[in-house]
């Protein structure tokens, strides 16, 4: 980011903020939509909405916190725009998108599968606090900030996640938890 | 709650600090495509322009339309510094012609720099008959950015120039403006256009506006005209900056305004405006307090107006605020 003093040269700002934050950005978004084709579209439109407004960096939270803050925002709005075409489409046509299990499958190392398809089956609200606690390592205030939530409010959703997961990995194999 | 390599605490917590990912998912296959958007985006953009500058005598004639619409707005609209009419042309042009006879020739009173306030002469050709009893307005639109700036807001004509038969030698006082680049001059009589003229305003030099110290402070700006206080701006940050004017009452008068333009940018943010600037004081002509706010870091230019006259600018530097 000190390339941002000069004010001008964004490509090399873009550069260094694909290198260094892509990957957590690229995983958040998968995450949160469970699709990487979802997860490649929101974090070229996070990176090409960074290059336009990098000025809109206010320095009131970390870097990675305001890219992982836009990351959530366009994965949302992903989701709910799948959301709508699903339930309009529905009736009318299979929409046949691959499971996000099978995806998983593809994508996830064998050792680490059988958690990450737990995180994956949490509930989004509940998920996205334990990934940005125990995956990004956020302190339970940048959380907060990044969610905009009381930190009460985080702290009681990653208490009530830890229970959940806990659960789901105890849960016998082959049972399909929603 | 980070280190969880004690008892006690699920084991999951510490492996789901890896990436499950066999592989980086982003790729430098996902890099590529994102400069490659990057560079189409920015060739749309520069196309756009060039376009904008290809049409330019159909905007002509809309501009005239969102002209005559400007009219039938309330005054305290017209001099807002937002962008209210399409770029027009991109040649300088300092007089006006109609039917093979020049109405009006526009001289600026030398050099004709983005930021300062400027002489400009403006001579009339046609009989006094002509202008009597009318009052003149006159816009500038930035050729740019679209940016208009009330130059004169309506000066009624009730006599020829000194020493001539008509408005030979109409003179403006200040008419700054905020950004370099071509602008548009565009003369109206009684509301009616007139005639236009297209000036070139040089780009300033961007270095810091100078320091000096105005009894007790510390204070940039230009002596005996305009000061801010010397305090950092840090980009990002809005702080308090109190400000000095110096000059005659009538240009003191009514409404203060600051913008800014950033080195090596196109538009102008609005950073602060005052209904009123009370009265003189021990400090200054006028003297008083400002939020200011510069958005990103580097060089800008904070530009003063009062009652829609560009007073002077002052360059600053933003600094990176410190993590």
């Amino acid at each position: 980011m000190q390339h941002l003093a000069a004010g001008y040269d964004r490509d090399a700002v873009l550069e260094e903020l694909m290198q260094q934050y892509g990957g957590d950005l690229w995983r958040f978004a998968y995450f949160l939509t469970k699709r990487a084709d979802a997860a490649d579209d929101v974090v070229q439109e996070v990176f090409l909405a960074v290059y336009e407004r990098m000025y809109a960096f206010r320095g009131e939270s970390s870097v990675r916190g305001w890219l992982l803050a836009m990351t959530r925002n366009k994965s949302y709005s992903y989701l709910k725009t799948a959301f709508v075409r699903k339930v309009t489409l529905m009736d009318v046509m299979d929409v046949g998108s691959p499971s996000p299990s099978a995806e998983n499958e593809l994508l996830f190392r064998e050792d680490a599968r059988e958690l990450w398809d737990a995180v994956l089956g949490l509930p989004l609200k509940f998920r996205e606090v334990l990934i940005l606690d125990y995956h990004y390592g956020l302190s339970i205030k940048e959380i907060a900030s990044l969610l905009q939530l009381s930190e009460g409010t985080v702290k009681s959703r990653s208490h009530r996640a830890k229970g959940k997961l806990a659960r789901l990995l105890k849960a016998p194999k082959g049972v399909d938890q929603i | 709650m980070k280190d969880d390599n004690q008892s006690g605490i699920p084991d999951w917590t510490r492996r789901m600090k890896e990436s499950p990912f066999r592989q980086e998912p982003f790729s430098e296959n996902m890099k590529e495509k994102i400069r490659s958007e990057v560079r189409r985006g920015t060739a749309r953009r520069t196309r756009a322009n060039r376009l904008r500058w290809r049409v330019g005598g159909i905007a002509a004639a809309v501009a005239l339309l969102v002209f005559a619409a400007w009219q039938a707005l309330p005054d305290n609209v017209s001099h807002l510094l937002i962008a209210t009419s399409k770029p027009i042309q991109l040649e300088e042009r300092t007089a006006y012609t109609r039917e093979g006879r020049e109405l009006l020739e526009m001289m600026p009173g030398g050099d004709f720099e983005a930021g300062t306030p400027q002489g400009l002469i403006i001579s009339f050709k046609e009989p006094f008959k002509v202008y009597e009893g009318k009052t003149i307005s006159i816009k500038a639109v930035h050729a740019d950015s679209g940016i208009e700036e009330t130059i004169v807001a309506g000066d009624k004509i009730t006599e020829p120039s000194s020493g001539y038969e008509t408005l030979s030698r109409y003179a403006i006082a200040g008419a700054g403006v905020p950004l370099s680049g071509y602008w548009r001059f565009i003369v109206e009589l009684d509301g009616v256009f007139y005639g236009d003229a297209i000036l070139e305003a040089a780009e300033p030099a961007w270095e810091e506006s100078q320091v000096f110290v105005s009894e007790p402070y510390s204070v940039r700006g230009t002596p005996g005209r305009l000061g801010v206080m010397n305090q950092p701006f840090i980009a990002g940050k809005a702080n308090k900056y109190m400000w000095w004017l110096w000059g005659e009452e009538s240009e003191l008068q009514g409404e203060f305004k600051a913008v800014a333009a950033k080195e090596g940018g196109t538009g102008l943010i609005e950073l602060f405006s005052l209904s009123v600037t009370g009265a003189k004081s021990n400090y200054a002509d006028r003297y008083f307090p400002s939020t200011l706010m510069l958005p990103e870091a580097g060089r800008w230019r904070i530009m003063a107006y009062v009652d829609g006259k560009l007073l002077g600018s002052i360059a600053v530097t933003a600094e990176e605020p410190k993590e």
